[in-house]
Parts: C-alpha cells; sequence; structure tokens
C-alpha cells in the first residue's frame, strides 16, 4: 500500500491499527506525505465548516405536505412558516396597535366616568361644607345667602392671607376685604359664629383667645376647617397655620396611589434565523408579561417572563467529524427588571421617554434585555410602551458558550392597580 | 393514542405509510424529518443552486410519497431510497440542460482572481464551493454523500449503483482534486 492508499484510508476511517502504526512512522519521516496530510485536514474541517446542517426552509416543507394532502407540517414538529407578506406583517403589527389604542380609550372612558364619581363626592362634599356653615350662618344671620357669601368672603381673603408672609399686611388685607364686602356681609365681628372642630387637633391656639359662646360644632368631613371669624378675630400668624379648604378638596380627590403595574409586552424582533422554523408548539410566542412595583414616580422593579424564539449557531466536534448546528428554538426565559420613566421630560406627563433592563435565565442560557422607546399613558391606570428592544442570549452547547442577540421593537400595554 | 413514531425503524414507518392509515401522515412526517436534512444537503450540493436544490428535493418527497402509498412492496433502505430518487430527477434535468453547468474556465478565472486578494475563512469557503462545482458529478456526487454527509460506501453504493471501490476511487480523486485547486491557500494558510 502507498502512501496515498494510507492517506485516503486514514480519512475513510478504514485503516487498521497496525497499517496506522505503519503510516504515522511514514508520516513522521515523509515531509510530503505531512503537507498532504495536513493539506486534506485543513480541507476536511474547512469543508465541514462550510456546510451548515440547514433544514429544508419551512415553505417549502409545507408546499411539499400540502402537495401530498396532509394538512401541515405540525406531523414533522416543524412550525408552520408565517405565509405572509411584508405588507400583511406591517398591517398586523397596525392592526394590533390600533386595537391597543381602542383598549386605552375604552379604559379611558371607563376612567372618566370614575373621576366623574369622584366630582360628585367632591360635590357632595361642598354641598355639605355650604349647609355646615349655613347653619352656622344661620344662627346669626337667618340668611342662607349671606351665609353663602360670608363662606365666599371666607375663602378668598383668608387664601390670600395665608399667601401673606407679613402680619400687618394680611390684618390690612382683612380690613380691606371687610370694608370691600360690607355691602353684602353685614356681620358683626362678635356676631359672627367661631367653628371648633372636635376633630382638628390644630383647630386654632387662638381659638381658644375667642369666646366660647360663639363656638358652633359644625358637623363635617374636613379636619381642617376654616372658620369665617377668623378672618375678624384673629391675626395672621395663626391664621397662616390653616390649611385651606381647596386644598382639603383636592387633597379628597387625589387618586388613591397606584403602586404596582402589570404589563403585557409584544415582542416584534426580527431574527436572524433565516428561513430556519421554530420548534413553537404551544402557540406562545414574542409575549411578555411582568409585574412591576413602582418605587417611586420614575423607577419600577419587577420580574419579566416570556417565550420567543432564539437563534443559535454551535459546533459539535466529534473524533470523525465537525458539526455545524443551526437553530431557532422557541424557550421560556424569566428574571428581573428595573423600568425608568421620565414623565417630565415628555408633554404633558402623558408621553414620555421610558427605559427597561432586564436579565435572568433563558430555557438554554442566561439573557440580557433592554428597551427603550416612549410611554403613552392617558390614565394613571393604564399607559401603553413601544420600543425598540436588543437582547443578548448566552447560552453553551457542548461545554462551549455561545452567544446570540436580537434587535426588534416591542409594544405593550399597562395596567396599574 | 397515537403510536410514538420516533422509535419505529425506516421500513416500519414506510409500511404505515404504504397501508394508508390515518396516522399515515405523523410516519411521513417522521421520515421527513429524519432524512430532510441531508437529502436537503445532497441536493443543494450536487445542483449548486439553491431553486433547482429546491425543485428537486420537493419533487423528490412527493414522488417517494406517491410510490410508498401506491406500491405493495416494502423498502428496506427509505433513506437510499429517496436518495435515488432525487439523484435520478437531477439527472434527468442534466440531461434535459436544465441545469446550469459550471465550466473549467468559469471557475479557473475566478479563482485566479481570487488568489490575489486576502484569504479570509469566507473566501476558502467560497473557492471550496467552486472546488467542489469543479469536479465531474460522479465525483462530487461520492464525495458530497461521503465526506459531507458521512455515508458509508455501501449505503452510497446502494443509491447510485456503482461499486464500492469505485466510489473509493472517486472519492479520492475528489480530494485529491481540490487539494490541487485549494493549493494556493494552503499553502499561505
Amino acid at each position: 500500500m502507498n502512501n496515498n492508499e494510507f492517506l485516503n484510508q486514514y480519512f475513510d476511517g478504514t485503516l487498521g491499527e497496525a497499517e496506522q502504526q505503519v503510516f504515522f512512522s511514514a508520516l513522521a519521516d515523509d515531509s510530503v506525505l505531512r503537507q498532504e496530510f495536513n493539506d486534506e485536514m485543513l480541507v476536511r474541517n474547512t469543508v465541514r465548516a462550510s456546510v451548515f446542517a440547514e433544514a429544508p426552509p419551512a415553505d417549502l416543507t409545507n408546499s411539499i405536505f400540502s402537495a401530498v394532502g396532509y394538512s401541515g407540517t405540525t406531523s414533522v414538529g416543524i412550525a408552520p412558516a408565517l405565509q405572509t407578506s411584508n405588507f400583511m406583517k406591517v398591517g398586523g403589527y397596525l392592526l394590533s396597535f390600533a386595537v391597543g389604542c381602542v383598549f386605552i380609550v375604552l379604559l379611558n372612558h371607563w376612567g372618566n366616568s370614575t373621576s366623574n364619581t369622584t366630582a360628585s363626592r367632591s360635590e357632595q362634599f361642598q354641598q355639605k361644607q355650604q349647609v355646615s356653615n349655613s347653619v352656622a350662618t344661620n344662627q346669626s344671620l337667618g340668611s342662607p345667602q349671606n351665609s353663602l357669601q360670608a363662606e365666599k368672603f371666607s375663602h378668598r381673603s383668608y387664601r390670600q392671607m395665608i399667601h401673606s408672609q407679613n402680619k400687618n399686611n394680611a390684618e390690612n388685607l382683612l380690613n380691606n376685604r371687610k370694608r370691600e364686602d360690607s355691602e353684602f356681609l353685614l356681620i358683626p365681628n362678635q356676631q359672627l359664629p367661631n367653628k371648633s372642630n372636635t376633630s382638628a387637633p390644630q383647630s386654632d391656639v387662638h381659638d381658644e383667645e375667642t369666646d366660647n359662646n360663639n363656638k358652633v360644632q359644625i358637623s363635617t368631613t374636613a379636619t381642617k376647617q376654616p372658620n369665617i371669624s377668623e378672618h375678624y378675630s384673629i391675626n395672621s400668624v395663626t391664621a397662616a397655620k390653616q390649611p385651606d379648604i381647596y386644598e382639603q378638596e383636592s387633597i379628597t380627590t387625589l387618586p388613591q396611589t397606584k403602586n404596582f403595574i402589570t404589563s403585557l409586552r409584544s415582542l416584534q424582533s426580527v431574527p436572524a434565523s433565516g428561513d430556519i422554523a421554530s420548534n413553537d408548539r404551544l402557540g406562545i410566542n414574542n409575549i411578555a408579561l411582568a409585574l412591576f412595583y413602582k418605587v417611586d414616580k420614575h423607577f419600577a422593579i419587577g420580574l419579566e417572563t416570556g417565550r420567543e424564539a432564539f437563534y443559535q449557531e454551535y459546533t459539535h466536534q466529534t473524533d470523525s467529524s465537525t458539526d455545524f448546528i443551526k437553530q431557532n428554538p422557541t424557550m421560556w426565559w424569566g428574571g428581573a427588571a428595573f423600568r425608568g420613566e421620565i414623565p417630565e421630560l415628555g408633554w404633558n406627563e402623558t408621553l414620555y421617554p421610558y427605559a427597561q433592563v432586564g436579565g435572568g435565565l433563558a430555557e438554554s442560557g442566561a439573557y440580557l434585555r433592554t428597551s427603550t422607546g416612549v410611554c403613552f399613558a392617558p390614565l394613571d391606570i393604564v399607559s401603553m410602551n413601544i420600543g425598540v428592544d436588543w437582547t443578548l442570549l448566552r447560552y453553551s452547547a457542548y461545554t462551549l458558550q455561545y452567544s446570540t442577540q436580537k434587535v426588534g421593537w416591542s409594544y405593550s400595554i399597562n395596567i396599574c392597580f | 393514542m397515537l403510536p410514538d413514531y420516533s422509535t419505529y425503524t425506516d421500513s416500519a414507518l414506510f409500511a404505515v405509510l404504504m397501508s394508508g392509515a390515518s396516522s399515515a401522515e405523523l410516519a411521513f412526517g417522521e421520515i421527513y424529518k429524519r432524512h430532510s436534512r441531508r437529502l436537503y444537503l445532497y441536493c443543494t450540493k450536487i445542483t449548486g443552486n439553491k431553486q433547482d436544490a429546491h425543485d428537486i428535493f420537493q419533487e423528490a418527497w412527493i414522488k417517494f410519497h406517491s410510490v410508498a402509498t401506491s406500491t405493495q412492496t416494502c423498502v428496506e433502505n427509505v433513506a437510499g431510497y429517496i436518495f435515488r430518487i432525487a439523484r435520478n430527477l437531477y439527472l434527468n434535468k442534466k440531461n434535459e440542460r436544465q441545469i446550469d453547468i459550471v465550466t473549467y474556465e468559469d471557475v479557473y478565472s475566478s479563482s485566479k482572481a481570487n488568489q490575489l486578494e486576502n484569504m479570509e475563512q469566507l473566501e476558502v469557503v467560497e473557492m471550496l464551493k467552486r472546488a467542489l462545482d469543479l469536479l465531474d458529478d460522479d465525483y462530487r456526487e461520492a464525495y458530497v454523500l461521503h465526506e459531507l454527509d458521512d455515508m458509508p460506501y455501501e449505503e452510497i453504493s446502494a443509491i447510485t449503483g456503482s461499486t464500492v471501490a469505485a466510489l473509493k476511487n472517486r472519492v479520492w480523486r475528489a480530494r485529491k482534486h481540490i487539494r490541487t485547486y485549494l493549493a494556493p491557500l494552503l499553502s499561505s494558510s
């Protein structure tokens, strides 16, 4: 057997042990044979490296199954390829976006109804105030109209007074107001009732200085109720400590704090997988669900999980061959997520930028995911995000580490509660 | 409950397909899953272009299904049977001159041009592809099946009808041709 036959039989894997010894000896002695051996080894590795074990394209598989009268590719374990044009895909994106907007509008409508309910409560509160004050003033004036005017005066002058830093200015203002309003408020100072709100511990040090006979119990839900007589009998220092009734109302109508956000996100990534079909059989793909806790107005932390395909390539080296594998498996992932929002930078705190970073584990390794874009928040209970995504997956195969990444965009609907 | 066809042999799957049972689709799917990649690689390499490869690949599977559902004889070597169908389709197309033949001059000129450029890996891969294209059909077929597909000579023999000795000879000569063609790259690397 000559050297050329040795060489070929070695690469065919048909060389016996004894022949191998002879061949290796010849390799050590013959530089030409050694060069041919090295060349052939290089060619062989390069040839195999150049050939990826590509699966036939999904659309080709589909057409074969259709041609033989079978329903689909589920029997092959390959997800059917999306037989849609780019136009249809874009249309699908727009349609889903429109559905999301309609959803938000409906929620917005529901939210407005809720706000109206709050407003009604506010009106009830005001009416209650008026009734209460009427009770107070009726005792001295016997006129509901006057009592309303007195209340009006009370609010207006009081609001101006508490913003005054100067005691004399406040007193002057009070005196001016008394003169201006005397034509419709003819109430002697001593006739005006003092309110002693039992539920307000801070209700006026100076109340103790006033005549107890003038005090009238006012049944009100307000905890910091200003009173009419204060404007006549108190000094501005004590008055300045008084809160405004409007402030109270605004506190009453504030929405409840919503600390949690649940987010359903649709991931529209651009895979590098070409025609390699995914193994998705669940029908849950390119979607993520998250639960965040709002640390403050700008930041939220939480957990996010999802399922999507990650294109992978890796090498499997054996004694006789090198296999290059390409695949596009759909897998679950989950981990921590951090979201930041800057409403101040946007428009009317309704359309503003956001960014999200997350990391955790996928079925085949660790991932890092970032997203940034804009948030549309017409209500405090619902918002919608749309942004660009970048995801890095680090995976291992046959003890070697690889990484793959995907870039795309996503949109999500967020519900706060 | 459907049987787990992944545990069936090829010939057993072929028998299911022959019987026309309701689960024939699953049997066909299993055969397809097992051999589609190899056949696709074979078609791609033997034709040298994707369009022809797709045509032959599709026709081969359709013909295989047609024969399997109409024949009364079970096939033992299913993989060889499908490859033989694809090979015959390829030869028919080639005889009908439906497949572009790469000439030596085409490859040689591009090879000389490429030698002047940096020998990056992608170029090496491209050169290899051209070297494969340059081989005679018999050599290329034997080389692709044996070197790229790891198919034993005996199995190739069943597909092509050539003797094992002849196939070995073709593979060896193909190796030498490719080494010679890539000599400038190999010496530089």
